[in-house]
Order: structure tokens, then C-alpha cells, then sequence
């Protein structure tokens, strides 16, 4: 009796253990098949999880030989006008918010026939593909900056590090052209090749690469991704800024509180930092923002521009920044959870 | 002599459900592929070029612009994974441009970027490992980190960023591979 009960209780043990062994492989996602062609499936279940087409179109027509011109010139009396194509290949609607910078700064334009404002609301339905009208008026003359920028799940407020971490380069997307107006004159700039803000130099050995990382500590590699606030505190963090291992980089830097442009500390109107690195070279960068007085999570971000003013098109090899990426990148989002 | 035989069957049970929980972790490994060829098979199995998506989790987008000569279409691939590691942690991010049948294509531009961070037990998010590899006129771009803190515990989380562009959409398909193990 007691062997048959010592087996049935081994065979028990037996059969819990497959059920837990099954259960985590699945979970870790192991479907290896002999072919090797499985995919093995994300691991996040909060991830972005993005299947989307976008495009800048001057004309309202799904095909490359309509895309935008990197380059456009214009008469100051000509408003700069184009088409976001957005292609939403997801179950659910894909809802974003839409905005222009003009040379680093965002500037009133028109969407989709409404009345000129900094931010508008979109939306595209469940496996639909939309174009969107977008004008932008008051041109002035001379050579200008222009990025269309698209800001990702705005309304997700989840303080999960795991959605987090997801928004890390990619919570706001951005499309560039060169806008020449009347005459190739580039905008002046606060400070051009150098940093137009204090910093302090960090370690070489500094993880960064090429882009940006917001900590609470300078030089830190820490990331900063949630706090809770008071409202009308102010947050002191850095900006910690890398340029290549192997080659420079330019770039300009601007945040964003709940998608609107806020300046880069709070005794500055500085909008912008506008910086260049020497390969390898990484400092940080104190800054200081203002916590909003409505309770409730509020979306802080850090977006980094490559190569201010610089041409659009493919560079020449023996361009001083050929390496350097030319994508518009976010910081991970910062939820501030105001209290 | 009854409860000395319960006890070691508990034990017994207790042991291999501890087991099952270590082991598996350890032999898994996070991996995240993308239009990974077979050949003489179309590339996308797992993506519409028409809707210009990919269907299998990944974060897409695809983007058209034009220089002042030719329109350029452009893909960006995103992927994030996570892992726990018990012996160390190994990253790889690949991104390839590649024909029907699978041959490279050099295109005007290709990158990726791999970063990886880890959570020091709930204690928060650090920055490892953050590196890219770009090419012009080139097929491949590629970066590796293997962890030196061996025995190691807490989350790894990597994310793999890859961007390929090219005045010719036809001709070529963007491949990419991340793993994290």
C-alpha cells in the first residue's frame, strides 16, 4: 500500500513538474523547429507591438514617385504643403498625435483643413491606410529645418518599466526635408560646432552611443523613467549625450512635456541644445523641468535630432558626419506621476 | 514511518518543481527573427509589402521620402526582448539586405543599433551595452555584446533597432535578426 502510494505521489510530482516545464516554455517562447525558420515571438507583452506604414507624400498618392522631396523650394508666399500617409495594419486604432518643427521649434500649421495649432489629435481605423493634409503657413525666407513629427500612444500612461523601456528611441518618429525659401540662407543658431550649455564630461568608458540617455545623476547609466511629483515642483535630471565610438557626431536636443515643447531648463528660454562631439566623446548635460500643476501622469520626453540644418541626402563619403545616424530618436518616456 | 514516506514525496516534489523552475530559464533564449529566407520562397511570408507591414510582433514602419534626383524608401525595425539570465547574457543584432533568393544586395544605407539593459533585482534600469554598426553600400550591419558579469541575476532587456534604406524598393528586402540568450 505505502509503495503504491510513494508511486502514485512520484507519478504525480512527475506530471506537475512537465505541466511547470511546458508552462515556462512557453512562456519564454522556445519553439525551435529544425528549420529554424519559426519566430519565436516577443517577450514583452507590453511592447508597441507597432505595424505601421508612414510616408510623406506630396501629393495624396500611395507610390515612392510621389514622396516628398527631401529638399523643397519655395516662394515666401507659398505655404509649405504635404500628405502624411499613415497605414494602421493593427486589430486596434492606431491613434497619435501630429506636429511640425520649424529649425527645431514647433510652429502653428494646418491639419487636415482645421484651424492652425501646435499638436493635433489622429486617428486611423483598424487596418486602414489614411492620408493626412498638412499645411504650413508664414513661411519666412531663407533655408529651414523642417522635421513632421508623429508622437506614438500618447495616451498610454502605463508606469510599467517594461512599456517604458518599449518607448526607447521610438515613442516619437520624425520625417525630414530641407525647406529653401526665396534664398539658401541657413537660420542662425545659438551656437554652431560647439555646446550651447554647460556640461560635464564623462567617463570613455561611458555605455552611451550616438544618442541620448536621461538619468537622475550626471554620467549616470541609470535610466530615469518614472517619478512621482508634487505640482509645480521642479525635477533636476541630466541629459547625458555620446557621440560615435569612431566618428562625431551634431545634433540638437529639445523636450517635451505631454508633446509640447517646453525650454531645456527652467532660467533659460533655451528651446534647443545644439551640440557637436568628437568620436568617443560623452558628457552630461543638467537640466531641470517644471512638474505640471493637473494631478495625473504626465508624459516627459527628450527628443534627439542628428545633424541640425545639415543637408537631407545622401552624403558624399568624405562627409565629416557620414557615419553619424540621421534619424530623429526619442529618449525613453518619463512618466511623471503628479500627486 | 507514513509521514517519513509523505515528507520525502513532498520533498521529492518540491525539488523537481524547483528544478523545472531554474533550468528552463537558463536554456531559453530570447529571439526575435524577421524574413528570414528559405530558399526560392518569396521573403514575405510574414509581411505585406503592399500594406508595407510585417506580421509577426515586430514594430515596423517603413517610410518613403525623396531626394531631389529619386524617391527612397526606408525601413525601420524595432524588436525588444527580455531575458533571465543564470550564466551571463549574450546579444546579437544582424540586419541584412537581401534578394529574392537570399543574396546579399548592397543598398545605400544600413544600421543597426543593439542596446541592452539590466535590472539589478527591481533595484532599476541600467544601461549595458549601446552600440551600432553603419554601412553605405553595403548588404550587412552587425553588433554583438556578451556579458562579462558571469552568474549574474535580474532581467536583461535588449533592444534591437535596425534601418536600411535604398532608392531601389524592388530589388532587395530588409532581413533582420536579434537574439538575446
Amino acid at each position: 500500500m505505502e509503495n503504491c502510494c510513494r508511486r502514485f505521489v512520484f507519478f504525480f510530482a512527475v506530471i506537475i513538474s512537465i505541466f511547470v516545464l511546458v508552462t515556462y516554455t512557453n512562456q519564454y517562447g522556445i519553439n525551435n523547429q529544425d528549420t529554424g525558420q519559426k519566430d519565436i515571438g516577443t517577450f514583452d507583452p507590453h511592447s508597441l507591438g507597432d505595424r505601421v506604414g508612414i510616408g510623406l507624400y506630396a501629393t495624396p498618392i500611395h507610390d515612392p514617385e510621389y514622396g516628398m522631396p527631401s529638399s523643397v523650394y519655395l516662394n515666401h508666399s507659398a505655404p509649405l504643403e504635404c500628405h502624411l500617409f499613415f497605414s494602421n495594419q493593427r486589430p486596434d486604432p492606431g491613434k497619435f498625435l501630429v506636429f511640425v518643427l520649424m529649425d527645431f521649434q514647433q510652429v502653428p500649421f494646418r491639419f487636415e483643413e482645421q484651424d492652425a495649432d501646435i499638436v493635433f489629435d489622429a486617428s486611423v481605423d483598424p487596418y486602414e491606410e489614411k492620408f493626412f493634409s498638412i499645411c504650413i503657413p508664414n513661411l519666412t525666407a531663407g533655408r529651414h529645418d523642417v522635421a513632421i513629427v508623429l508622437a506614438m500612444e500618447p495616451y498610454n500612461h502605463s508606469m510599467d518599466p517594461s512599456f517604458r523601456l518599449s518607448t526607447d528611441l521610438s515613442s516619437v518618429r520624425g520625417m525630414r526635408l530641407n525647406l529653401i525659401v526665396d534664398n539658401d540662407t541657413r537660420q542662425k543658431i545659438p551656437c554652431d560646432d560647439c555646446m550651447n550649455q554647460p556640461f560635464e564630461r564623462c567617463d570613455p568608458n561611458y555605455p552611451l552611443n550616438d544618442g541620448l540617455l536621461l538619468t537622475k545623476d550626471a554620467c549616470s547609466n541609470k535610466l530615469w523613467y518614472a517619478e512621482n511629483a508634487t505640482p509645480g515642483e521642479t525635477l533636476s535630471y541630466w541629459i547625458n549625450c555620446a557621440a560615435g565610438e569612431e566618428y562625431p557626431s551634431k545634433f540638437a536636443i529639445i523636450t517635451l512635456m505631454d508633446y509640447r515643447q517646453i525650454p531645456i531648463n527652467i532660467d533659460t528660454s533655451d528651446y534647443a541644445i545644439f551640440g557637436e562631439l568628437a568620436a568617443g566623446e560623452k558628457i552630461s548635460i543638467p537640466a531641470a523641468v517644471p512638474v505640471p500643476k493637473e494631478k495625473g501622469v504626465h508624459e516627459f520626453v527628450a527628443v534627439w535630432i542628428p545633424l541640425p540644418f545639415e543637408y537631407q541626402e545622401k552624403p558624399s563619403s568624405n562627409y565629416k558626419y557620414y557615419n553619424q545616424d540621421k534619424v530623429l530618436v526619442s529618449s525613453v518616456r518619463v512618466g511623471l506621476n503628479v500627486t | 514511518m507514513k509521514r517519513r514516506n509523505e515528507m520525502r514525496a513532498f520533498s521529492t516534489l518540491l525539488a523537481m518543481l524547483l528544478v523545472s523552475v531554474m533550468v528552463v530559464p537558463a536554456v531559453s533564449a530570447a529571439e526575435e527573427k524577421c524574413w528570414l529566407f528559405e530558399e526560392g520562397k518569396p521573403w514575405f511570408e510574414n509581411a505585406d509589402k503592399n500594406k508595407d507591414v510585417a506580421f509577426d510582433g515586430k514594430e515596423l514602419v517603413k517610410w518613403v521620402s525623396s531626394s531631389s534626383t529619386r524617391s527612397m524608401v526606408g525601413w525601420r525595425v524595432r524588436t525588444h526582448m527580455w531575458d533571465v539570465p543564470l550564466f551571463g547574457e549574450e546579444s546579437e543584432h544582424y540586419s541584412q539586405a537581401r534578394d529574392s533568393q537570399g543574396y546579399p544586395v548592397d543598398i545605400d544605407y544600413i544600421k543597426v543599433r543593439g542596446r541592452v539593459w539590466y535590472d539589478d533585482d527591481y533595484q532599476g534600469y541600467y544601461l549595458y551595452f549601446d552600440d551600432s554598426d553603419t554601412h553605405y553600400n553595403s548588404a550587412d550591419a552587425l553588433v554583438h555584446y556578451e556579458d562579462e558579469h558571469q552568474g549574474t541575476t535580474g532581467t536583461f532587456y535588449a533592444r534591437g533597432d535596425h534601418w536600411l534604406e535604398d532608392g531601389e524598393d524592388d530589388k532587395w528586402y530588409p532581413v533582420t535578426t536579434d537574439t538575446l540568450h
